[in-house]
């Protein structure tokens, strides 16, 4: 116990050292402002076609910057050390991955009622979206690292990892955005929520597994 | 306590490194890996530590088959490569911490083998090529484990270090351990305790599948 | 003629493969030929016009069967995966990369047969119902795996990641699948944009809708076969290449 805060305390310092909080939000905030003008020239924005945006917006923001989870620890051997550590492998990627959360969805997370006032979803509307957030975007986080360690070692693979990821986020999305479209339609379903959240336990709980078998597969 | 390997030949990504490869190395024994490049000393270092399996034959550790059994590995050998393990921005000092928290060991700093005194609240992007080299082989003081296997532990290190690095191991093999170094010179002098290990390219490479 | 092997492993060897496959390709072609041109001709010129949809139904001699093909490649594609991690046979790993292309193709044929189906029937070329929804799925998930062998050189280290990607994104196709249907179910009833074959079950449509899924297996069987020997060649020059450079 003691060690899994020892490590969070450092991973935390090596996250926000690469200054990831920054660059997601800005690009979040880039996205969202980008669509909300173009919807605005169009002359038409509806509630829910920007409920899609915020969706989009921050699976793709949490997406591009998974590649240094693992990347920047394999390059300076940092890796091969957690690994012959007397930790699981799989303790170390649950703490990257509460880590990536921490410093890129969060943030994300608390702008979202300051967006979305200009994109004209009602500020209770989404606080309540914020919170279908909290639910879903640990899975997604959790989903992003077998990206990452799919792509351990390759350069340039942000693309990449887009391509499969993404699907794989569908799952929660769809229940996400779901339930997205029923608040703003003043349907609260808490039936939707807690299958929402157990869906994402379950991503959370199966995917260090897999990803520590992926990562040991760049070992051999 | 002895390390007994025996025709071990290992596989990296489909392609035989070495085969057939047998040692035996005792307590107090410093072991020299010694071949041409690309002859398989890193992979053998990386076999032993456990990163990679045993594609056939045994090792051995007091007489315990050890083979691909990494709970054994991880308690009994330490393994440090060519990377430091460093992380740039952090200071020496934090990089230490951070070590020890994961191995739940504390490092010797009265003891100062590596004499980081001096560095100690330097950054390491701050630190030269030598002084980086300095700080990962510290880690060697904060796990005293059994069997060290170390991957060119003298590159970027002047004189000054290398003797250092020699008195370390000295005192590793007094307590008994034993240390499985690949390097280019055999760096702990004239000892005729020093076993040289000779890599050379497998004599039947194994045909490939698909011819 | 062919002799039966003992057992089914000794496929794995590429070169037992070569040879076998040299041999019964020729015989699948020509079995592809004959029962694709039976059921096709079959179903689109020799069956009367359905009453209610007229002759665009006859689409579904081509729909369903891509359909169903999309489906099973990739499971087959799925288990050609996991025998490579559990038994490391390489032919297997060429399988499972070979019919990717193909389970592409086919999705892609499905969609577009059906869009054109339901354009004259219901209006539409496409809509978001679970199924078609799950056919979207099935794409995106075929072209992760494609795009995951465009990284590096055919290794033994690429086969174990994408066969892992493979596995990963079977547990998350069905989960969508279950996503969907589960806001579909209770919901509304909408139209529902493709039938199911029970449907068909008109004896006048059944006997060339059977045989023309045959025929498309068929046709599956030995694109794939071609593609597998041409992969196992292709291996081979390289290797024969690089020990000749050097």
């Amino acid at each position: 116990m003691k060690l899994s805060f020892h490590l969070l305390k450092y991973e935390l310092l090596f996250a926000l050292a690469n200054k990831g909080i920054l660059l997601s939000t800005s690009f979040f905030i880039i996205l969202i402002l980008i669509v909300g003008i173009g919807f605005g020239q169009i002359g038409e924005s509806s509630e829910k076609t920007l409920l899609a945006i915020i969706w989009i917006a921050i699976s793709l923001s949490s997406l591009l910057s998974i590649k240094t989870m693992f990347q920047e620890d394999f390059d300076d051997g940092t890796l091969d050390l957690y690994i012959l550590s007397n930790t699981s492998i799989e303790t170390i990627i649950f703490i990257k991955s509460i880590v990536h959360w921490i410093t890129t969805n969060l943030p994300i997370i608390t702008l979202i009622p300051l967006i979305s006032f200009p994109l004209g979803i009602t500020i209770y509307h989404s606080i309540l979206i914020c919170f279908v957030m909290l639910l879903s975007t640990p899975a997604l986080s959790f989903i992003s690292t077998i990206g990452a360690a799919l792509t351990l070692g390759e350069k340039g693979g942000n693309l990449l990892i887009s391509i499969f990821i993404l699907p794989t986020f569908l799952p929660i999305i769809i229940f996400g955005m779901k339930i997205s479209l029923l608040i703003t339609n003043s349907t609260y379903d808490i039936m939707a929520h807690l299958i929402l959240f157990a869906l994402s336990l379950i991503c959370i709980a199966i995917t260090p597994f897999i990803t520590s078998l992926i990562i040991k597969i760049h070992y051999t | 306590m002895n390390l007994i390997g025996s025709s071990l030949s290992c596989k990296r990504d489909g392609k035989l490194i070495f085969s057939d490869l047998s040692f035996k190395i005792k307590s107090g024994d410093v072991c020299f890996i010694k071949g041409p490049n690309g002859s398989g000393k890193s992979t053998l270092l990386r076999l032993l530590a456990g990163f990679i399996k045993v594609w056939t034959g045994k090792i051995s550790l007091n007489n315990e088959d050890i083979t691909n059994r990494n709970d054994i590995i991880y308690n009994n050998f330490f393994y440090i490569g060519h990377s430091n393990s460093l992380k740039n921005y952090l200071t020496v000092k934090q990089q230490i911490d951070f070590w020890e928290g994961i191995s739940e060991k504390k490092y010797n700093f009265e003891a100062d083998s590596f004499n980081l005194k001096r560095i100690l609240n330097r950054r390491i992007y701050e630190c030269s090529e030598g002084q980086k080299r300095r700080v990962g082989l510290s880690r060697l003081s904060i796990d005293n484990k059994k069997v060290l296997l170390l991957d060119e532990p003298t590159t970027s290190l002047d004189i000054e270090n290398v003797s250092r690095l020699k008195n370390y191991l000295k005192d590793h093999q007094k307590k008994g351990g034993i240390a499985i170094v690949a390097s280019h010179e055999a760096f702990i002098s004239s000892n005729n305790q020093d076993i040289i290990l000779t890599l050379n390219p497998p004599k039947n490479r194994e045909r490939d599948p698909f011819i | 003629m062919i002799k039966f092997r003992k057992n089914i492993w000794e496929f794995a060897n590429p070169n037992n493969f070569l040879s076998i496959a040299n041999k019964i390709i020729p015989f699948f072609l020509i079995l592809t030929i004959i029962t694709l041109s039976l059921g096709l001709v079959w179903g689109l010129f020799f069956t009367p016009e359905d009453y209610r949809q007229g002759s665009s139904v006859k689409i579904i001699f081509i729909h369903v069967p891509t359909a169903f093909l999309a489906i099973n490649i990739y499971f087959m594609m799925l288990l050609a995966s996991i025998i490579w991690l559990i038994r490391r046979h390489h032919v297997s790993l060429i399988a499972a990369k070979s019919a990717a292309l193909i389970g592409l193709i086919m999705t892609l044929s499905a969609v577009l047969t059906g869009a054109i189906w339901g354009k004259p029937i219901w209006g539409t070329y496409w809509a978001w119902d679970p199924r078609l929804t799950s056919f979207a799925i099935l794409l995106m998930f075929y072209l992760g795996y494609l795009s995951i062998w465009q990284t590096m050189k055919f290794s033994d280290k690429i086969g174990d990641l994408s066969s892992w990607l493979c596995i990963v994104g079977s547990i998350f196709a069905l989960l969508s699948r279950y996503a969907v249907f589960f806001w579909d179910q209770g919901l509304h009833q909408g139209p529902s944009l493709s039938l199911d074959k029970e449907e068909n079950i008109d004896n006048v449509f059944y006997f060339p809708l059977i045989i023309c899924i045959i025929g498309f297996v068929l046709l599956f069987l030995t694109l794939l076969l071609i593609r597998i020997k041409t992969e196992i060649q292709k291996r081979k020059i390289n290797i024969l290449l690089n020990a000749r450079d050097g």
